[in-house]
Order: structure tokens, then C-alpha cells, then sequence
């Protein structure tokens, strides 16, 4: 297996690798904190954040290699998630400057 | 708004920490009539025993609420996004159309509709801001 084609498994399940990679993360960020009842609805929280984590190095692969863009599994998710980042993280930042310092 | 100010010494033999301090009826605090639900809430903000003189404040704050409907309020704190939120949203969103897409394609054997993904999604987006919400209020 050579590295193309092992790129094309990756896109090719990409969705199953983005739940598996939330799960993980979310029992990981569970049981690292000793399992503590406080901590649970913080770690769902921090395996959603996960998720897009696999969709992330997705992108980076399509950034360098843009015959990959169409394999991408379901590329309307990836495509709508990563324009909602491009979206609203500037706008969250410059919406700063209208604050009113307390 | 009505502060009550309670000057006398405190006495030697009893504790000043149970002592209930008069206050005024209900009836005697002035009290707007707004329409709204009003809400009288007593806080003690300051309390100074074993000093020669105990002042203890009574602040009753008045909340007028300017809507009949609560959840007008609920939904604005809804409206307040954080920087902190949007990986959560984002993240929450990619796992709810992860799972929408797998799982039409084990029942259909099929790719997802484009229209169905992008609600999938959307429906991530504001699971994601509750999600955070409760973090926050759990931390």
C-alpha cells in the first residue's frame, strides 16, 4: 500500500475516523480527570471539539494535494464546517474591539 | 431598593451570627408597579460581628422583568457568543453530520442528501452552544 492510496482510505472513511476520534477523546478527557462527576459534561464538550480534528488534517491534505478535494467523504460537512470557522472566528475577534471594557 | 441598617451593640453572652435582624414588611417597601413578574429577592452583603457596632445591610432587589415570557430571557443569553464556544459548535456540528451521514449510509447504502447534511449540521451548531452552556454552568 502506498501512500496515495492509504491518503484515499483515510478519505474515504473519514466520517467513522471524526466519531471514533470524538469518543476517544471524550473517554480520554474523562478518565483522565479520575473519572470525576464534574468533569462530564466538560469532557462531551471537549470530544465534540475533537471531531473536527480529523476534518482538520483533511483540509491540510487537500491544501497540499488538491486532486484529493472530491474524495473527500461527504465533502458538503467538511466544506460547511470549515467555512463556518473561516466565518466566525475573524468576526468573534474583531467584535472585540466594540466592548466596553468593564 | 430599601437598605436597613441594624446599629445596636451586639451583647455579650449570644451569638450574633443567629440573631435575626428586624425588616421591614413588604407592605412598607415602595414597590413600582410594573407589569411583568416582580421577584423580591433579600441579600445580605455585609456583615461585621464582635465589633462594637453590627451592621448588617439588607438590600431587596427588584426584578422587573420587561416580558411576561421568560424564555425572552433565557433566549438572550443564547445570543452571547464566545470565542470559547465556536470549537464546541463547530465540533458538535461535525459529529452530528459524522453520525447522519453513517448512518444513512448503513441504512441506504447510499451518500447522504447535500440538504440533509446541512441541517444535520446546523442541528450540531446548537447542540454545540448548549453543550457549552452547560460546561460552563457545571465548571
Amino acid at each position: 500500500m502506498n501512500l496515495v492510496e492509504g491518503v484515499s482510505l483515510y478519505f474515504e472513511y473519514l466520517q467513522p475516523i471524526n466519531i471514533l476520534a470524538g469518543f476517544l477523546a471524550c473517554l480520554f478527557s474523562f478518565f483522565k480527570r479520575d473519572a470525576a462527576e464534574a468533569f462530564a459534561i466538560d469532557s462531551i464538550a471537549k470530544g465534540a471539539t475533537f471531531c473536527a480534528f480529523p476534518s482538520g488534517i483533511a483540509f491540510i491534505i487537500c491544501a497540499a494535494f488538491p486532486s484529493f478535494v472530491p474524495k473527500v467523504a461527504d465533502a458538503t460537512l467538511a466544506f460547511f464546517v470549515g467555512g463556518l470557522a473561516l466565518l466566525l472566528i475573524p468576526f468573534i475577534d474583531i467584535r472585540k474591539l466594540f466592548k466596553v471594557p468593564a | 431598593m430599601a437598605i436597613e441598617l441594624d446599629t445596636r451593640p451586639p451583647s455579650l453572652f449570644s451569638s450574633n451570627a443567629n440573631r435575626q435582624l428586624p425588616s421591614l414588611p413588604p407592605s412598607r417597601v415602595n414597590v413600582m408597579p410594573l407589569s411583568g413578574q416582580q421577584m423580591v429577592e433579600p441579600l445580605f452583603f455585609a456583615k461585621v460581628p464582635n465589633i462594637d457596632v453590627n451592621v448588617q445591610a439588607i438590600v431587596h432587589i427588584h426584578f422587573h422583568a420587561l416580558s411576561d415570557d421568560r424564555r425572552v430571557i433565557e433566549m438572550n443569553k443564547f445570543l452571547s457568543l464566545d470565542l470559547q464556544d465556536v470549537p464546541v459548535m463547530l465540533g458538535s456540528a461535525t459529529f452530528i453530520g459524522s453520525v447522519v451521514g453513517v448512518a444513512w449510509k448503513l441504512a441506504l447504502s447510499s451518500a447522504a442528501p447535500t440538504s440533509v447534511v446541512i441541517l444535520a449540521a446546523t442541528a450540531g451548531l446548537a447542540c454545540g452552544r448548549l453543550l457549552s452552556l452547560k460546561a460552563k454552568a457545571n465548571r
